[in-house]
C-alpha cells in the first residue's frame, strides 16, 4: 500500500488543477475569511498566520485578518461567528468586548408587593376561569346526556338505542374487523356497510375525500376525480354497496366477499403508505446519514466545508458522517477521525476489521489514546509555529505542507513509516494493515478550511485521498450523535416537557371527545339592517309588482297627513288652510305651497293604469320630502 | 321494457340530441328526465343559447308531434287552447283545437303573455286536458310543455304566477357556453349544420311516441327505499324553515323530486333510487318553487344558494358518516 500511496502522490491531479479548484472554492462568498479584511480570527487560528505570508492570492483578505490579531477566544468562536452570520452584520461584532461575552437574560421588572399581589391574582383568576369552564362543560354534557337518555318505557329505550345506533366507529381496522364479525354471524348487510365505511374512513384519513353526513356516495366518488384509477375502483364498490343499501339485492356471502376483497387492498395500501411516511419521518427526525455542511460555523477558518467542497471539486466524494461508525459497511473509501469522535474498544475492533478488509483510516484527532492504539506516541510541541514547514519523506513528491506546530509523533521501530516530518520530528505516519492502511496525523490542521490557503496543503491532501475510489467520510463529535429512534430524538432535543404538555392537552381533548369546548351557539346574526335598506327592499317589491304609482300616491297621502298633524290649522280648512299654516311655519311662499299640495292631492286621485311614474312625480316626491323635513323631520 | 333497455334508449337519445346541441349535456339530460317523469320544463336563458333548437331536436328524435306558440302580450287563452266557433253550414258550434293539442309544445317566451293567457296552460299541464265551454278534451299522449323565458328583459313582461311555476317539474338555467364549446359549435356550422333544417343534418328518430309512453311506464318499477323518502321530505321541509326563504316548496315539489329521481335512476340503468339522484336533481326541481325574503334578495342570495345550503345540511340516508 505504501507503493500505492507513492503512485497516488505522483499520479494525482496536476498542481494547476488543484490551484484552480482551491481558488474556485475560496472565492465563494460564504468563506468570509477570504473576503473580509476584519474577519475575527480566534486565538488558535492565529497559529496559521505566520504561514500565510504578507499576501495571499488564494485568500486575499486573510493577511489583513491576521494583522488584526486574535479577536475571539477559541472557546467562544463558534457562538460569535454563528451570531454574526445570523444577524447579517458584516464585521466588528467580534471585537472582544466583555459585554458581548456576557450571557444575556430577559429580566422582568421588579414588582412591589402590590404588583406581585396583582400578578398572582391575575394568574389565579385565569386558572380558575379555565377550571370553571372545564367543570361547566362536564356538568353540561352530563346533564345533556341525562336529558337525552331518559326514555321512560322499554319501547322508547329501544327506539332511542336504534336512533342512536351507538357511537360512530371511525377506526379502519376496527371497522374491517367488525365487517368480518358481522359476516361470520350472517349479517351480510351490516358487513357490507362496515366494509364500505372502512374504505371511506381510510380515504378520509388520507385526505382524499371529506366525510360528512350530508355527502352522498356520488360526492365521494367525485372527490376522487384526480385519481382516475382509484375512482374507478371506488365507483365499482359503491355500485355494489348501493345495490344492497337502496336496491332490492339481498346481501349475500358472495357479495360481501366481493366487496371486502376490493376494500381490503385499498385500505391496506394506504396503511402501507402511512407506514412508509411514518418511517421516513422517523428517519428525518433521527438525522440523516451524512451531511455536507453542519451549519454556518463550518465556513469559518477552523471549519470543514471548504475542504469538502474542494475535494468534491476534484472528484473525491467527501462528506460528514452522521451514521454511527459501528454501522460501517464493506471496506470502501476512507474514514477520517477528527477531534471529538468517540471511539471505544468495541468500535476500534470494528474499525480494525474494516481496515483489514481494505479501508483507509485516517486518524487526525490529535488524541494520544488513539495514536497509542497503533503503537505511536503523540507529543505536545508547546511553542506554536517555530518549525512550521513539513517536508515529505518522498523526495519525488514536490509538495511542501505547512501547518502550525503543535504536536508531533514519535514512531518506534515498527511497521509504521514516517510520512511527513517537521524538521526531525514526524508529523504523519503510514501503517499498512491487512488489505488496508492507517494514516496517523499529529493533528487535524490539514482538514481545516484555512489549510487550503497555505502552501501545498491542499495539493497534498488531494494526492493522499485521490487513491480512494469511494467516498471520504469525516467523523467528529456529530458522528453517531443523531438519535437512533424518535424517543431519543425527543429526549436529546429537550422536548420532553413540551411533548408531555401536548399529551396532557390531548388527554383533555379526548376526555371531551364529541363535546365541544364551550357551548355550541348559532353564528352571530348580522347587525341590524339600516332603515334605508328596508325602504329599498320595499321599493324593489313595489317595482316588481309594477306598483310604482301606487307607492307614489301612498307617500303623497302620508305627506299630507303628516303636514296636517304638524301645523296649527286653527280652524282653517282645506288645502288653502293647510298651505297658509305651513307657510306660516316655514316662511315659504303660500302660492308655491298651494301648488305643491294640490299636486299631491291630485296624485291620490289619479289611478294611472300605466303604473309609470314620471319625472315630474319624482320631483314632487322630493319636494314633499323636503317640506316634511322642514316642518319637523322626515318621519 | 326494463330499466336496462330504458337506459340504453335514454343514452341514445342524449347522444343524438347532443349532436345538434353541443356542450349542453346537463340541460339535455334534465330535459329528458323531465319528459320521462311526465313533467314539464321551464328553460331560462338569454336569447341565442339554443333553447328552441333543443326543443326542435327533441321533437325530431322523440318522434312526437311538435308545435310552437310564441307568447306575446296580446295572445289570448283561446289562441292556446282553441275554442268553439259557429259553423254556419252545420248551424252549430264547432271546436277548433288550439296548438296545445300536440305532444311536444314549445311555449316560447312564456312570460311575455299576460297571466290569464299563461293560465290557459294550467289545466293542460296538470290534467293533460283542455276544457272549453264545459267540455273536457284529453290531450294526446305523451304531452309535455317546454317553456322558455328570458331573465334579462323585464319591461313588458308578466312574471309567471307561483301556481304556474309549480307546474314545471324543472327550471333549467341555460348559461353561455365556454370558449371551447363555442368553438365546437362554430366547427359544427362550418360542416353545414343548420338549426332550421335538422332533417338535413341527419338527426335520427330514436324512439316513437308510443315508446316514450312505454318508457314513462317503466319508471313505476324503480324502487324507492324508505330512507330516500325521508331524504326528500327532509330537503323539501328545510325549504320551509330556511331563514332566507319566505315561501318554501309545496308537496308537489316532493312528488316532482321523487318522479324525477326515478327517471334519473333508470337513465343510469339502476332499478333503485340513490341519494345522489335526489341531490343532483334538487336544484332544478326546487329553484322555481321557493320565494325569497326581500332581505335575502337584497343581499344577492339566490334560490340556488339556499338550496345548495340545504343540501349541505340535509342528512343523507345510510351514510357512513352517521
Amino acid at each position: 500500500m505504501t507503493q500505492l500511496l507513492v503512485v497516488a502522490l505522483l499520479a494525482g491531479p496536476s498542481p494547476d488543477q488543484v490551484e484552480s479548484a482551491v481558488r474556485r472554492v475560496l472565492a465563494k462568498e460564504q468563506y468570509r475569511l477570504c473576503h473580509e479584511g476584519d474577519y475575527p480570527l480566534a486565538e488558535d487560528e492565529m497559529g496559521w498566520c505566520p504561514l500565510v505570508g504578507a499576501t495571499s492570492s488564494r485568500c486575499p483578505a486573510l493577511p489583513s485578518a491576521c494583522k488584526a490579531g486574535p479577536q475571539l477566544a477559541s472557546g467562544k468562536k463558534w457562538r460569535a461567528v454563528f451570531g454574526r452570520s445570523g444577524s447579517g452584520s458584516g464585521s466588528g461584532s467580534g471585537s472582544g468586548s466583555s459585554s458581548e461575552d456576557e450571557p444575556r437574560f430577559i429580566r422582568l421588572p421588579m414588582l412591589g408587593g402590590l404588583g406581585q399581589l396583582l400578578l398572582w391574582l391575575i394568574l389565579g383568576a385565569g386558572i380558575a376561569a379555565v377550571v370553571y369552564a372545564i367543570a361547566k362543560n362536564f356538568m353540561r354534557s352530563a346533564r345533556r346526556s341525562d336529558d337525552e337518555l331518559e326514555p321512560e318505557t322499554p319501547d322508547q329505550i329501544a327506539a332511542a338505542a336504534k336512533a342512536a345506533g351507538g357511537p360512530i366507529e371511525t377506526d379502519v381496522e376496527r371497522l374491517l374487523a367488525r365487517a368480518r364479525a358481522a359476516a361470520a354471524r350472517g349479517d351480510y348487510a351490516r358487513a357490507v356497510d362496515d366494509a364500505y365505511a372502512a374504505l371511506l374512513r381510510r380515504l378520509d384519513g388520507d385526505g382524499l375525500i371529506r366525510i360528512h353526513p350530508a355527502r352522498t356516495n356520488g360526492d365521494y366518488v367525485r372527490d376522487l376525480r384526480e385519481r382516475a384509477e382509484l375512482r374507478g375502483q371506488v365507483r365499482g364498490i359503491v355500485r355494489d354497496v348501493e345495490r344492497v343499501q337502496f336496491g332490492a339485492q339481498t346481501p349475500s356471502s358472495e357479495l360481501f366477499e366481493s366487496v371486502f376483497a376490493r376494500v381490503a387492498p385499498l385500505a391496506q395500501r394506504t396503511l402501507a403508505a402511512l407506514a412508509l411516511g411514518f418511517a421516513v419521518l422517523s428517519v428525518l427526525s433521527c438525522g440523516g446519514a451524512a451531511w455536507k455542511s453542519r451549519g454556518p460555523w463550518d465556513d469559518t477558518p477552523s471549519g470543514r466545508r471548504a475542504v469538502i467542497d474542494f475535494l468534491n471539486e476534484l472528484g473525491i466524494k467527501a462528506q460528514h458522517r452522521l451514521t454511527p461508525l459501528d454501522r460501517i459497511g464493506e471496506a470502501e473509501g476512507a474514514v477520517v477521525l477528527l477531534p471529538g469522535v468517540r471511539v471505544d474498544d468495541k468500535l476500534w475492533s470494528r474499525l480494525s476489521r474494516w481496515v483489514d478488509d481494505g479501508g483507509l483510516l485516517v486518524i487526525a484527532t490529535g488524541e494520544p489514546r488513539l495514536a497509542k492504539r497503533v503503537g505511536l506516541t503523540l507529543h505536545e510541541t508547546g511553542a506554536a509555529a517555530q518549525e512550521a514547514r513539513v517536508e515529505t519523506k518522498d523526495a519525488s513528491a514536490q509538495s511542501v505542507v505547512a501547518v502550525p506546530d503543535r504536536r508531533w509523533l514519535s514512531i518506534p521501530a515498527s511497521e509504521a513509516d514516517p510520512l511527513l516530518a517537521r524538521g526531525g520530528s514526524p508529523y504523519g505516519a503510514w501503517i499498512e494493515k491487512g488489505k488496508g492502511a492507517v494514516m496517523v496525523l499529529a493533528d487535524d490542521y490539514l482538514f481545516e478550511n484555512i489549510a487550503l490557503a497555505v502552501a501545498d496543503d491542499a495539493d497534498y491532501l488531494v494526492r493522499v485521498l485521490k487513491q480512494i475510489e469511494h467516498s471520504v467520510e469525516l467523523c467528529d463529535e456529530m458522528t453517531g450523535a443523531s438519535p437512533t429512534n424518535p424517543v431519543t430524538s425527543v429526549a436529546r432535543g429537550k422536548l420532553a416537557p413540551l411533548m408531555g404538555q401536548l399529551l396532557l392537552l390531548l388527554l383533555i381533548f379526548f376526555a371531551f371527545k364529541g363535546v365541544a369546548f364551550g357551548a355550541p351557539r348559532d353564528p352571530r346574526p348580522a347587525s341590524r339592517r339600516a332603515f334605508v335598506e328596508h325602504v329599498r327592499a320595499v321599493g324593489i317589491q313595489y317595482a316588481k309588482a309594477h306598483a310604482k304609482r301606487h307607492a307614489f300616491t301612498l307617500y303623497a297621502a302620508y305627506a299630507l297627513d303628516r303636514l296636517r298633524e304638524r301645523v296649527q290649522l286653527g280652524g282653517r280648512r282645506g288645502l288653502s288652510g293647510l298651505a297658509e299654516a305651513v307657510a306660516q311655519k316655514t316662511g315659504r311662499s303660500e302660492t308655491e305651497l298651494m301648488r305643491l299640495l294640490v299636486e299631491a292631492q291630485s296624485s291620490r286621485d289619479v289611478m294611472a293604469s300605466s303604473g309609470v311614474v314620471s319625472q315630474e312625480d319624482l320631483s314632487l316626491l322630493r319636494e314633499l320630502a323636503l317640506l316634511l323635513k322642514e316642518t319637523g323631520g322626515a318621519r | 321494457m326494463n330499466v336496462q333497455e330504458f337506459s340504453m334508449r335514454f343514452q341514445r337519445l342524449r347522444g343524438e340530441i347532443g349532436r345538434a346541441l353541443v356542450g349542453q349535456e346537463e340541460i339535455v339530460e334534465h330535459t329528458l328526465v323531465a319528459i320521462f317523469a311526465r313533467g314539464h320544463v321551464l328553460l331560462e336563458g338569454v336569447p341565442g343559447l339554443g333553447k328552441t333548437l333543443l326543443v326542435r331536436a327533441l321533437g325530431q328524435v322523440l318522434g312526437c308531434a311538435f308545435k310552437r306558440i310564441q307568447f306575446t302580450p296580446d295572445l289570448m287563452p283561446s289562441d292556446v287552447t282553441g275554442g268553439n266557433v259557429f259553423n254556419q253550414k252545420k248551424d252549430a258550434f264547432e271546436f277548433f283545437p288550439g296548438p296545445v293539442f300536440t305532444q311536444l309544445l314549445l311555449a316560447d317566451e312564456i312570460n311575455r303573455a299576460p297571466a290569464k293567457t299563461q293560465s290557459a296552460l294550467l289545466e293542460a299541464m296538470q290534467e293533460r286536458s283542455v276544457t272549453a265551454d264545459g267540455v273536457t278534451r284529453l290531450l294526446p299522449r305523451p304531452f309535455f310543455v317546454i317553456a322558455t323565458q328570458n331573465p334579462v328583459e323585464s319591461q313588458g313582461t308578466y312574471p309567471l304566477p307561483e301556481a304556474q311555476l309549480d307546474r314545471f317539474l324543472f327550471k333549467v338555467n341555460i348559461r353561455h357556453p365556454s370558449p371551447s364549446i363555442e368553438k365546437m359549435i362554430l366547427v359544427n356550422h362550418l360542416r353545414g349544420f343548420d338549426a332550421t333544417a335538422l332533417e338535413q343534418f341527419g338527426l335520427q328518430r330514436v324512439v316513437a311516441a308510443d315508446e316514450v309512453v312505454a318508457m314513462q311506464s317503466t319508471l313505476d318499477s324503480v324502487r324507492v327505499e324508505d330512507g330516500i323518502l325521508d331524504y326528500i321530505t327532509d330537503i323539501v321541509a328545510r325549504t320551509r324553515t330556511h331563514r332566507s326563504i319566505y315561501l318554501g316548496a309545496s308537496p308537489r315539489a316532493s312528488i316532482a323530486l321523487l318522479a324525477a329521481s326515478r327517471a334519473q335512476a333508470a337513465s343510469e340503468g339502476r332499478d333503485f333510487v340513490v341519494p345522489d339522484d335526489i341531490k343532483a336533481l334538487s336544484p332544478g326541481v326546487l329553484r322555481h318553487r321557493v320565494i325569497l325574503h326581500p332581505d335575502a334578495e337584497i343581499e344577492g342570495i339566490s334560490p340556488d344558494d339556499c338550496i345548495d345550503g340545504i343540501l349541505r345540511e340535509a342528512k343523507v340516508p345510510k351514510t357512513a358518516a352517521a
